[in-house]
């Protein structure tokens, strides 16, 4: 009994009150800001040990991730530029699709002709000729004086054929001379080219009433080009006093500079009328 | 003979990229002639005593693709040749400026001579026309053209003749 109320004794009791009661206190929440205070240093240390660890870390390391990066950077590189040169040929096919599926349409659209298309390959050397090269040549059925037209309207005609090409002299050339019928007013007339590519109106009637943006066609007099095709339009006319015909300027239907391709009209017979020219 | 070949193949690919790209890179109606430049700097740069044959065989091949007679290219293409022979001694310490003379003269030379072959055909030629829209325009890609090309070729000639070797 003297044992049990030893100072021994009552110190592991008041120990084990206190701490009892601490639990208490901590489990209610009263002590939550002493922890805080008390713990707040230990986190900043820990958080500062952490930083200087990463940091650390990072200088012994990042030289091999660099490399890594570098060859990544080079392989997505190689990546894009052939992906973009896949692009620009992508590009470069869905032109020649649409360029060649315009041309079906004119086909389809006159299926009294039969064609061969070509691409146009080369442009003539002296700047004061109108002329073209094209792919295709008399292996491919083209001869001397075959139309030449694309989905827009009239180009010119067969020049000269060798196997595999052919020369086109357009119809803006200063020799190229095309007979025409203005749509609206029903009147012949001559469509003449000229050393700069532009091209005139000619031997139109003053008495006729020509208006501009009259749409000219081929007439087919003089068996060179078949009747009906679209040449231009009318930009401009003159009519000069003492003369007998009245002049105009031709805005082509076709853009010479941008023909890519273009289609030969097979089975048109050309007429040599020269016999018979006085 | 490697001179010879050079210039062969060099003749070739300026008639392909005159009839491919430069001719059809217009200013207004004018475009220039990559076969005349090459063939008045090979001529400047390089002394070849039958160069002329190689200018007649690929004249005649240009002469053969385009409209133009062939006679009227190969006059062309010879005067440009025996005129860069005869000045390359006098001017030989500024061939940029014989280049830029031979480029000049022979643009005009070349356009006379199809103006020429236009009016003999019986086309209607508007000589005003002819200078402004189309003369004026080549003259002034030709002489654009001549830098770069003149610099080529003499790189290329040097490359294939040793230094004080003429052949």
């Amino acid at each position: 009994m003297r044992n049990l109320y030893s100072s021994q004794n009552l110190i592991r009791l008041v120990v084990g009150l206190v701490a009892v009661g601490l639990v208490v206190l901590a489990i209610s929440g009263y002590l939550t800001p002493i922890f805080s205070t008390s713990v707040s240093p230990l986190i900043k240390t820990q958080s500062w040990l952490a930083e200087r660890y990463l940091a650390f870390k990072d200088f012994f390391t990042s030289p091999k991730d660099m490399a890594t990066l570098r060859e990544q950077n080079i392989q997505l590189g190689n990546e894009v530029a052939l992906l973009q040169s896949e692009i620009v040929q992508l590009q470069e096919n869905l032109s020649q699709a649409q360029i060649l599926y315009s041309l079906l349409d004119f086909m389809r659209s006159n299926p009294e002709h039969e064609y061969v298309a070509a691409t146009v390959i080369g442009r003539e050397i002296s700047p004061y000729m109108q002329y073209m090269i094209i792919d295709k040549g008399s292996n491919d059925g083209i001869r001397y004086g075959m139309p030449v037209v694309t989905q827009q309207g009239l180009v010119g005609r067969i020049d000269a054929v060798i196997g595999n090409a052919s020369r086109v002299e357009l119809i803006s050339d200063a020799k190229s001379v095309v007979n025409v019928r203005l749509q609206s007013a029903n009147v012949d007339a001559q469509v003449q080219g000229s050393i700069t590519g532009e091209m005139s109106l000619e031997m139109v009637p003053q008495a006729t009433d020509v208006q501009v943006g009259e749409v000219i066609l081929t007439s087919g007099l003089g068996g060179t080009y078949p009747p009906n095709i679209f040449v231009g339009q009318v930009l401009t006319m003159q009519t000069k006093q003492n003369t007998l015909f009245q002049t105009g300027s031709v805005q082509p239907m076709v853009d010479f500079s941008r023909i890519n391709a273009v289609l030969i009209i097979t089975n048109f017979d050309v007429v040599d009328i020269t016999p018979l020219v006085p | 003979m490697l001179p010879y070949l050079v210039s062969s193949v060099g003749f070739l690919l300026a008639i392909m990229l005159q009839y491919g790209v430069v001719g059809r890179a217009p200013l207004a109606a004018g475009f220039g002639d990559i076969v005349l430049l090459f063939v008045a700097a090979w001529s400047l740069h390089q002394h070849l005593r039958r160069f002329w044959v190689v200018i007649v065989l690929f004249g005649a091949l240009v002469g053969f693709m385009s409209a133009v007679p062939t006679l009227a290219i190969l006059a062309v293409y010879l005067a440009v040749y025996f005129a860069a022979a005869s000045i390359r001694f006098h001017t030989w310490q500024s061939p940029l400026l014989a280049m830029f003379v031979l480029t000049f003269f022979g643009t005009l030379l070349e356009h006379t001579v199809f103006v020429a072959v236009q009016l003999f055909s019986g086309a209607s030629v508007s000589i005003p026309d002819a200078v402004g829209e189309v003369l004026l325009p080549s003259v002034l890609i030709n002489m654009l053209l001549a830098i770069p090309v003149h610099a080529l070729i003499q790189e290329v000639t040097r490359s294939i003749t040793p230094t004080g070797l003429e052949v």
